[in-house]
């Protein structure tokens, strides 16, 4: 049976249990049979024993008719002996009942014998009779018990076969089941353990569905993982592969199929190594398997249609029980590799020019100097400067001025030796280092012969434009030893040059040298002077000549030098605004000031005193100027009222709307504006109306000639007039004698400051000099 | 060994006529000539007696009389017709035995140890016993029904 079915197992017990009731009912008839033929042999035997002390007394004492009587008698009184033969060696004595005796009653088995000496019993009996009657009663009974269990049998029997088709349809359904449509089978019947296995296949059903949808969840998010990571993959030009150690065999991802132009995604090693140019692959990879090692390479991938790109290959040895294999994943870097290069141009190149940049101009002024050095030879370093560049860019416009330098780059390069290098360090300004030349004289005749080049005319935008350079140059090693130096003479030369008007040529002298040390080493004194503080405030007091009382001072900047002693801004102010340095100077100054008006504001006798201070046009024109000021203010907590703020007309008329803004801020921060050397500018009435200050300064050069320039006198009456309309106040700078103080007081000039009162002081002074000055 | 034991039983019956076996032998004496003669409904029985045995005749008589029994006593020399024969003596003469069997008649003792004389007698022990003499029966030519040997004891000599 090949298919085990509890339908068939129920047939088959049906049968099984037929065959066995048959059997079981054939035996049982039989051994009933037998049974009661052995009763009724035993019931002949008893009746026969019974009765043969009679027949035996009646036999030997002749008794014969009693005999032939008891004989008769014998068989008469019972139903089932059929005759009793006595035997004996002379007579015999029998009675068969015919009626009785029947065929069967002849028969060996039907027949008891009992043998006494000489005389023999013989006794017949009949079974049929009994069993007769016992199977009429058997069969009675059998039929009763089949009529009453037959329709039992049967009915379960129909019953367990329905149940059982019952499952076998259920599992048809179950075969033909959807689970992906089908959450649930309807009851088909009403019996517990139906119920209870379609209850348990509905939660199989809803925990299959719970579970599929998990697992198309999972498909999904892994299917939109692999989309996400094969497109990352291609994005990122990133391809995995993996190296088999066992079987040679190398398996590629389908991006990196895609990306090699092959059909195949599996290659022997032999036909992977094709694919890299400049590496031994099979080498490589046997040698990582066998130590398991992880590696990391860059190298060439040639693609099957020829094209090369740069690759990073970065891989991993993985051995299990199992598997040992290479994992590798190969990073497209042909870009990464491309951008590098031009990074590294960049680095050392002019992007505009594609010249060569200052980095890669020390670099190759630093081994042509170690080369020239060897060979004994010298290098011209030639600084050139694009006269008017900026006048070009305003009015043609940015591009015509790049334009204009790609054209001039072009020029050069084509100008000078292979031996000599050209680079472009600055926005119009190059350098040219020209190797191995003998001297100044023959430098000259290669810048003759630049200035000749590049002043012939570039058409840009249908405009002719001449560019002219200032050239600037320098000798290695005899004007100087580092690029440093050599770059800072040629550009002083150049400088020098500028100076002069342009279009020209010249190399620096000695003269020139030595006052580029000097400027050089005063900016390096001055930054020091900061770091030491050897910058002080000297004060000028301002004289309120109408209350006749001190009004306050000018705070005016000296440089304490350690070995030249005190030194007036004339030594440095110029040094420090050429280098920059003027900014920071203000920022010192300006906390000066700050200190020193907070302490005194401190002192009950100096607190009225008024402080104004010079800001530098650098400094001014900072965007984090009133933001510093502000930040002094919270620090110092001083009235702002004391500060005064000075700058000069010239700076002011700069850029009016900025100046205007400024001023506001400050003005809101509670501090006071003036206007220094007020009339040497172009100052606008109107601009001067919008601009918030409270005091003018009239410049010192009208003052000092009053008395003998009536120039100058209408001027500075004019500007003390102007004061007045405005409701300004008016100082006078410069009053060195008594003559001029007079005037100025004429003119009405509220404040005074000059020699005639006080020169400036140091602090220490000028405090004394305010105890002491006659009517506070 | 069966004739010791009849030795003994003789020992025995002397000292036991009683009227209990009397009463018992006249209720069942008639019955067993009714089943003898299935033909006599109302048995007329002999109660043969000498001198000596009179006044057990006489008991016996009227314990049969008692049971609605006719009886009537005969000398034992002058032998009447009657169903049956109760002989109340004990060693009945020969010739008084001769001419009973020729009568063909059945022939009871009152003692038990009279079997030797008599076809039938009764034993009262522990248990009712009844003896048959069937060689005094087959000389007297009788039917007997089987049933007696079935039920009583079989004497011989």
């Amino acid at each position: 049976m090949k298919n085990k079915s509890l339908k068939k197992i129920l047939d088959l017990l049906i049968v099984l249990i037929l065959i066995i009731t048959v059997v079981f009912t054939y035996l049982d008839i039989k051994n009933i049979t037998q049974t009661l033929k052995e009763i009724q042999k035993e019931k002949a035997a008893l009746m026969l024993k019974n009765n043969i002390s009679v027949l035996n007394q009646l036999l030997k004492y002749g008794f014969y008719d009693e005999l032939n009587s008891e004989i008769k008698h014998i068989v008469d009184i019972s139903d089932d002996i059929t005759g009793l033969e006595i035997i004996t060696k002379k007579k015999r004595f029998s009675y068969f009942e015919k009626e009785k005796f029947e065929k069967e009653t002849k028969e060996k088995e039907n027949v008891y014998m009992y043998k006494n000496k000489n005389i023999t019993f013989k006794i017949y009996y009949n079974s049929g009779k009994i069993l007769h009657k016992f199977f009429n009663k058997y069969f009675y009974r059998f039929w009763i018990y089949i009529i009453i269990f037959a329709p039992f049998v049967i009915f379960i029997f129909v019953f367990l076969r329905k149940k059982i088709n019952e499952f076998n349809i259920l599992a048809l359904k179950l075969e033909k089941l959807d689970f992906r449509k089908v959450k649930h089978i309807k009851k088909i019947d009403d019996f517990y353990e139906i119920v209870n296995i379609i209850n348990a296949i509905n939660l199989l059903l809803r925990r299959a569905d719970s579970f599929y949808k998990t697992q198309t969840k999972i498909i999904k998010r892994m299917m939109k993982l692999k989309r996400h990571f094969e497109n990352a993959q291609r994005i990122a030009q990133s391809f995995s592969w993996e190296y088999d150690c066992v079987t040679k065999e190398i398996q590629i991802s389908g991006e990196f199929k895609k990306f090699l132009n092959v059909k195949n995604n599996k290659f022997s090693l032999g036909e992977f190594n094709e694919f890299f140019p400049n590496i031994d692959v099979s080498y490589y990879l046997n040698n990582i398997c066998e130590k398991c090692l992880e590696f990391e390479t860059n190298h060439i991938l040639t693609t099957a249609n020829n094209k090369r790109f740069n690759f990073k290959t970065i891989g991993k040895c993985i051995k299990t029980r199992k598997s040992h294999y290479v994992l590798c994943v190969s990073l497209n870097i042909t870009e990464s590799v491309e951008k590098q290069k031009m990074i590294e141009f960049l680095a050392y190149h002019d992007s505009l020019t594609g010249l060569p940049n200052r980095r890669k101009l020390i670099e190759k002024f630093e081994f042509l100097a170690s080369l020239a050095k060897r060979e004994n030879k010298k290098i011209a370093l030639l600084y050139l400067d694009m006269d008017n560049f900026k006048m070009i860019n305003d009015t043609l416009g940015h591009n015509a001025g790049d334009e204009l330098l790609k054209n001039i780059a072009k020029r050069l390069k084509e100008s000078i030796r292979n031996t000599d290098f050209i680079a472009r360090i600055g926005g119009d300004e190059f350098v040219i280092l020209l190797y191995g030349i003998n001297s100044k004289q023959e430098t000259k005749k290669v810048v003759k012969k630049l200035i000749n080049v590049l002043s012939k005319p570039v058409n840009i935008k249908n405009n002719n434009i001449i560019a002219t350079f200032s050239i600037g140059g320098a000798v290695y090693p005899d004007d100087a030893e580092n690029f440093e130096n050599l770059l800072k003479y040629a550009d002083i030369a150049m400088y020098e040059i500028k100076e002069k008007g342009k279009n020209n040529y010249a190399f620096i002298n000695e003269n020139i040298k030595k006052y580029s040390d000097n400027f050089y080493k005063t900016v390096d004194e001055l930054k020091n002077a900061l770091k030491n503080n050897e910058l002080i405030l000297y004060f000028q007091p301002k004289i309120d000549i109408v209350n006749n009382k001190i009004y306050g001072a000018e705070g005016l900047i000296r440089w304490n030098h350690p070995k030249k002693g005190v030194l007036t801004p004339y030594h440095f102010i110029p040094f420090a605004e050429k280098s920059g340095l003027i900014t920071k100077i203000d920022e010192y100054v300006l906390k000066l000031a700050f200190k020193t008006l907070k302490k005194w504001q401190t002192d009950e006798n100096l607190k009225y005193l008024n402080l104004a201070i010079n800001i530098s046009a650098n400094k001014f024109k900072e965007e984090d100027f009133v933001e510093n000021l502000k930040n002094l203010l919270e620090k110092y907590k001083i009235n702002p009222s004391n500060l005064e703020i000075e700058i000069t007309e010239t700076l002011s008329m700069d850029n009016i709307e900025y100046t205007i803004f400024v001023l506001r801020k400050l003005k809101s921060l509670g501090f006071k504006i003036a206007l220094d050397d007020f009339g040497t500018g172009y100052s606008s009435l109107n601009y001067l109306k919008k601009i918030p200050f409270d005091t003018l300064k009239v410049d010192q050069s009208f003052v000092m000639d009053l008395e003998n320039d009536k120039d100058d006198l209408v001027i500075t009456e004019m500007i003390v007039q102007i004061a007045k309309v405005l409701n300004k106040t008016t100082v006078a700078e410069g009053v060195e004698n008594e003559k001029i103080l007079d005037i100025v007081k004429g003119l009405g000039c509220n404040l005074i400051q000059g020699y005639y009162f006080a020169k400036p002081m140091d602090e220490k002074s000028f405090v004394e000099f305010c105890k002491n000055f006659p009517h506070k | 060994m069966k004739k010791l034991l009849l030795i003994l039983l003789n020992i025995t019956f002397l000292f036991a006529l009683t009227d209990d076996l009397l009463i018992i032998e006249a209720k069942l004496y008639p019955k067993v000539i009714m089943l003898e003669n299935k033909f006599i409904k109302h048995p007329k029985i002999g109660i043969i007696y000498n001198e000596s045995s009179l006044e057990v005749a006489k008991k016996i008589s009227s314990f049969l009389a008692h049971n609605n029994y006719v009886s009537f006593l005969i000398k034992e020399n002058d032998i009447k017709e009657a169903d049956g024969y109760i002989i109340t003596f004990k060693n009945p003469s020969r010739s008084l035995i001769t001419a009973l069997l020729k009568t063909h008649k059945l022939i009871f003792g009152v003692y038990p140890e009279s079997i030797k004389y008599t076809m039938v007698s009764l034993y009262l022990g522990p248990r009712v016993k009844l003896y048959i003499n069937p060689k005094l029966i087959k000389q007297a030519n009788i039917y007997i029904n089987p049933i007696l040997f079935k039920v009583g004891r079989i004497y011989e000599e």
